[in-house]
């Protein structure tokens, strides 16, 4: 079954002629099953920033509401023509939950999404990860994705719990069983957030060691109005300089098994493919997100703009998903370069940063109309990459030029 | 912020583009083993579950940036 561009008749204003567009449909639901954390992270998008709104929601996702969330999945993937999705257990901490529920929660959404195959997948902080977690994962082939920062002194830095304790041990000892053999095929990598504190190459190697599939360095979550740490001059550029000097190891490595997603991106956009984050390119987006309550959102990070920055004003008990897309600020992330700003639009690096990451973008004075607070950093970064590569590239094609291949 | 729009206008790139279809297969021989190569067999392996519609992109990754596949 092919895919089906959907459009939708969408009136921009009251007398304004209704124009016909193209919006990626959903593939991707991350469902806020539980709305509590066993840590304490002091970067923490979801408990730490300008939106409160976690307060209100309950613990866990009523499976009253898994089932609803269950059919509306269907609907759209039906709707679009969609033969599979995925479906990512989150939080929260999505392990605070009873494995007994969360196998009540999967055996849900799988009754209600009879037209669709549904892949699942997990992002957790780890600490509550054991043998029986493992377990439930390998049952649903569920793909888990851990959260750490690097070794203990960086990791201790902000991802503490409730009580100011390290949960560093207890990671470990997840990461032991993810990075068995028996944990491998499910474990599908790490996610780090940047301290510019710690030493890039210090922090690669310890990830290394454990041989994960892919690693993803996220940028401290940050804005115009809330800069990120060592963004106070913005034509400085100390995130790129960090990445940088993980690229470089990384890029001369061989054989290299591991997976850089902001490397990896970069480098796709520049050849012409997609990239597979949101953060990057200018493809839109294709995933919401539903919380305990069922609210539909737009993406969760955007928690650190402002109080109700993600809020729809939708749920799924009265909402389909395609509602999603009559929401300016949906539509404003489906339009790609038109819905940058004007020097955004100018810029020729624009089709790889997309004009950075959107909660990036923000200040209460512009809105969401400006440059990423990580512009110059972004703009480092993709020109030493490019640079680097087409380097090699060139170097390749003039051996070839010497030394005609014996393949043809 | 007024200093990013000069920022930005400084830094123009003339290209940016990588011809990795251009390699031939001794260039691409040569790059066995590397991140390079990993990355052109992760484009293709995209590539492929995109033709058959399967799930038509991002088949091993999440496009929400907290989540990692």
């Amino acid at each position: 079954m092919r895919e089906k561009a959907f459009l939708l008749t969408f009136p921009f204003g009251i007398g304004e002629k209704a124009t016909l567009m193209n919006f990626a449909p959903m593939r991707l639901f991350i469902c806020k099953i539980a709305s509590r954390c066993n840590l304490d992270c002091d970067y923490c998008y979801v408990y730490r920033h300008a939106d409160q709104s976690w307060r209100q929601q309950p613990a866990f996702m009523g499976l009253d509401t898994v089932a609803q969330l269950g059919w509306r999945i269907n609907e759209h993937a039906v709707g679009h023509g969609l033969t599979a999705v995925d479906v990512v257990l989150h939080g929260g901490e999505p392990f605070l939950a009873d494995l007994a529920y969360l196998e009540q929660v999967c055996q849900t959404i799988i009754r209600n999404t009879p037209d669709v195959q549904v892949r699942f997948r997990t992002q957790t902080n780890g600490a509550l990860f054991n043998e029986r977690t493992l377990a439930f994962c390998q049952e649903w082939q569920m793909t888990v994705g851990l959260s750490l920062d690097g070794p203990q002194v960086s990791n201790d830095r902000h991802r503490l719990d409730h009580k100011g304790n390290s949960s560093f041990a207890a990671v470990e000892r997840a990461l032991a069983l993810l990075a068995s053999p028996e944990g491998r095929n499910l474990w599908s990598g790490f996610l780090t957030v940047i301290d510019l504190q710690n030493d890039p190459l210090e922090v690669y190697t310890f990830l290394k060691a454990y041989g994960p599939r892919s690693i993803e360095f996220l940028l401290p979550l940050g804005h115009h109005d809330m800069r990120p740490p060592g963004k106070e001059d913005l034509t400085l550029t100390p995130y790129a300089n960090w990445l940088l000097e993980i690229f470089y190891a990384w890029y001369d490595e061989r054989p290299q098994t591991i997976m850089i997603r902001r490397f990896r991106d970069v480098i796709a956009l520049m050849a012409g493919a997609e990239s597979s984050s949101e953060e990057w390119g200018l493809q839109p987006v294709d995933f919401a997100v539903v919380e305990a309550n069922g609210e539909i959102q737009a993406v969760d990070t955007l928690k650190v703009t402002y109080h109700g920055a993600n809020h729809l004003g939708m749920n799924i008990f009265d909402n389909s998903f395609d509602d999603m897309y009559t929401s300016p600020l949906v539509l404003e992330r489906q339009q790609g370069w038109a819905a940058l700003c004007a020097a955004c639009r100018a810029c020729s690096l624009v089709r790889v940063c997309g004009g950075g990451y959107f909660p990036h973008r923000y200040s209460t004075l512009g809105g969401f109309q400006n440059p990423s607070v990580y512009c110059a950093d972004l703009m480092k970064l993709i020109r030493e990459i490019h640079r680097t590569v087409t380097g090699d590239l060139q170097r390749l094609q003039n051996r070839a030029v010497l030394e005609p291949s014996d393949h043809f | 912020m007024s200093e990013l729009p000069q920022v930005v206008q400084e830094e123009h790139m003339d290209a940016l583009s990588l011809p990795l279809e251009d390699l031939d297969l001794k260039s691409l021989s040569e790059l066995d083993g590397s991140a390079l190569d990993l990355i052109i067999k992760d484009l293709a392996e995209d590539n492929a579950e995109r033709g058959t519609s399967r799930h038509s992109s991002h088949s091993s990754y999440s496009t929400h940036g907290t989540a990692v596949w």
